[in-house]
């Protein structure tokens, strides 16, 4: 039975439901914060969510939604377009190539895989930009984001979970 | 089913080539954006601003919680320090009133020897209020959105300022939103002079909080404290600009304290100097402006007050703009001897 125009709405919008929770956290990254006692950090944000479905639902964010949300932190960022998108879908293609690896891991496996993950994903980033700019990033302000980086993923790996449990329910 | 699976195998291998495809198409996507942004085409601007503009909306509605909670956050601290912050604020006025009485004193000395001397004024420029929705973090770059635009009157290389000193200036503009490049970002080159001396520096951003003085040819005479303004050579910047002051030199280095604080900018205002920009020739003639009268109370512009003071870019003309403490005077100071370009 062919389904219905509204299923295949409700199945089309579902399956954007990971890139456009990406996008909005993407967003939510360049928000400044002007409390007092927060401390100027940019986190990974892409990298991280392009990780986390990477990992367990590579189907439900393709290369090319990897490729849109390097693009969309590359300008909100002010970093030189088409760096984010190249280190993200290297990131994309470091993990699909690597999938079964991932299949039945526990969480501190896939957060420990990060760590390198993220750390690579910076070093290329730092040197494009460089390479391009001409400057090089402070040290100190790589190893803030690295750390912030690793400390957000429990969070918004908790926060894709409840997603991929709603999608995994509907397929 | 064995012809049902060979069709299935069929199509999972074409998923993958197409896959592959997309991906290396992406990849050489990334090389040749990496490539034009470097030669820095016009098609690359509009894409940029095209995306911002299109952003600033929905980053001005989620820069309004965060901002509500820098609030809330600010009041309780304030309420936690009331009673030291009053004694201070007690000090600090006693200081300010002994200054505001030389102040005016010479405000008159300088109308008069202005008079005397038949002084062209400089242009005085509008103010466009904008509403900070977005913070590039620091890393890599270091720059913000504002949400005013060409449809505010905002125009490329326009100085941004916010009450404690300069902030930058707008590398990109579209239509309801502008990128300011901070002070601080490593692309940033501002002539400054060294208020006391007015020795003459570049102020260049390292990508860290303090930006670096270089091209100074007396370095043995700064020392920390030392205040430093722009110089309004080259004229992108107006003279006179308060920015920082030297916080260290070290093995040649002079490190420079900004006044401003980038990363807790909630409003900017940008200086609209009108078509012709700072170069442009004044509309009045010789002295022909009276300076108006100072009642001592600064107009509530939106820039340093509350949060949600202002909803969005406003624009003002401000005639009485060097009247007003929290407005800087972008005009040098008369200095008859010297010529400061």
């Amino acid at each position: 039975m062919r389904p219905s125009f509204w299923q295949t709405l409700d199945h089309l919008s579902r399956r954007l439901v990971p890139v456009g929770l990406s996008l909005l956290l993407v967003l939510l990254a360049a928000v400044p914060l002007t409390a007092p006692g927060f401390l100027r950090a940019e986190p990974m944000i892409s990298v991280l969510c392009v990780y986390y479905w990477a990992v367990h639902r590579p189907d439900m964010m393709g290369y090319f939604g990897g490729f849109t949300l390097g693009l969309l932190e590359d300008i909100l960022m002010g970093t030189p377009m088409g760096v984010g998108p190249l280190v993200l879908l290297t990131v994309q293609w470091v993990i699909v190539t690597q999938y079964r690896f991932f299949v039945g891991k526990p969480f501190m496996v896939t957060w420990w895989v990060l760590g390198l993950v993220a750390l690579g994903a910076m070093l290329v980033k730092a040197l494009a930009v460089a390479m391009l700019n001409g400057h090089l990033a402070a040290p100190s302000a790589l190893a803030a984001s690295y750390a912030i980086t690793m400390l957000l993923y429990p969070v918004l790996g908790w926060l894709f979970g409840r997603a991929q449990i709603l999608l995994d329910k509907e397929t | 089913m064995m012809q049902s699976n060979g069709q299935m195998s069929r199509m999972g291998a074409v998923k993958v080539a197409l896959q592959r495809f997309a991906f290396v198409v992406l990849v050489l996507s990334s090389f040749t954006l990496m490539l034009l942004g470097k030669a820095d085409t016009l098609v690359m601007d509009r894409l940029r601003t095209g995306v911002t503009d299109a952003m600033a909306p929905v980053l001005e509605v989620l820069s309004r919680p965060a901002a509500s909670v820098a609030s809330v956050m600010n009041t309780v601290r304030e309420l936690a320090h009331l009673r030291q912050e009053n004694a201070e604020l007690r000090d600090e006025n006693l200081s300010l009133l002994r200054w505001q009485a030389l102040a005016r004193q010479l405000q008159a000395e300088n109308q008069r020897l202005r008079e005397l001397t038949t002084m062209v004024d400089d242009p005085k420029p509008r103010y466009i209020t904008a509403r900070v929705v977005a913070d590039s973090g620091g890393v890599f770059a270091r720059s913000l959105i504002v949400t005013a635009g060409a449809q505010n009157g905002a125009r490329k290389g326009q100085v941004v300022v916010a009450a404690q000193g300069v902030v930058g200036r707008l590398t990109e503009v579209g239509h309801r939103a502008s990128r300011v490049l901070l002070l601080t970002d490593p692309n940033s080159r501002v002539p400054v002079l060294l208020e006391e001396s007015r020795a003459r520096a570049i102020l260049m951003g390292t990508n860290q909080d303090r930006p670096q003085l270089t091209f100074l040819k007396a370095k043995a005479g700064v020392s920390p404290g030392d205040r430093i303004v722009t110089s309004g050579i080259g004229r992108l910047f107006p003279p006179g600009l308060p920015v920082g002051v030297v916080s260290s030199v070290d093995d040649g280095h002079i490190w420079v304290e900004l006044f401003i604080e980038d990363t807790r900018l909630e409003l900017a205002r940008i200086l609209d100097f009108g078509p012709d920009g700072i170069v442009g020739t004044p509309d009045s003639g010789p002295m022909t402006r009276a300076t108006p009268a100072h009642d001592g109370v600064p107009p509530d512009d939106g820039t340093s007050g509350p949060i949600g003071a202002a909803a969005g870019p406003q624009t003002e003309d401000r005639p009485d703009a060097e009247d007003d403490p929290q407005v800087f005077i972008p005009r040098p100071a008369v200095r008859p001897s010297r010529h400061d370009g």
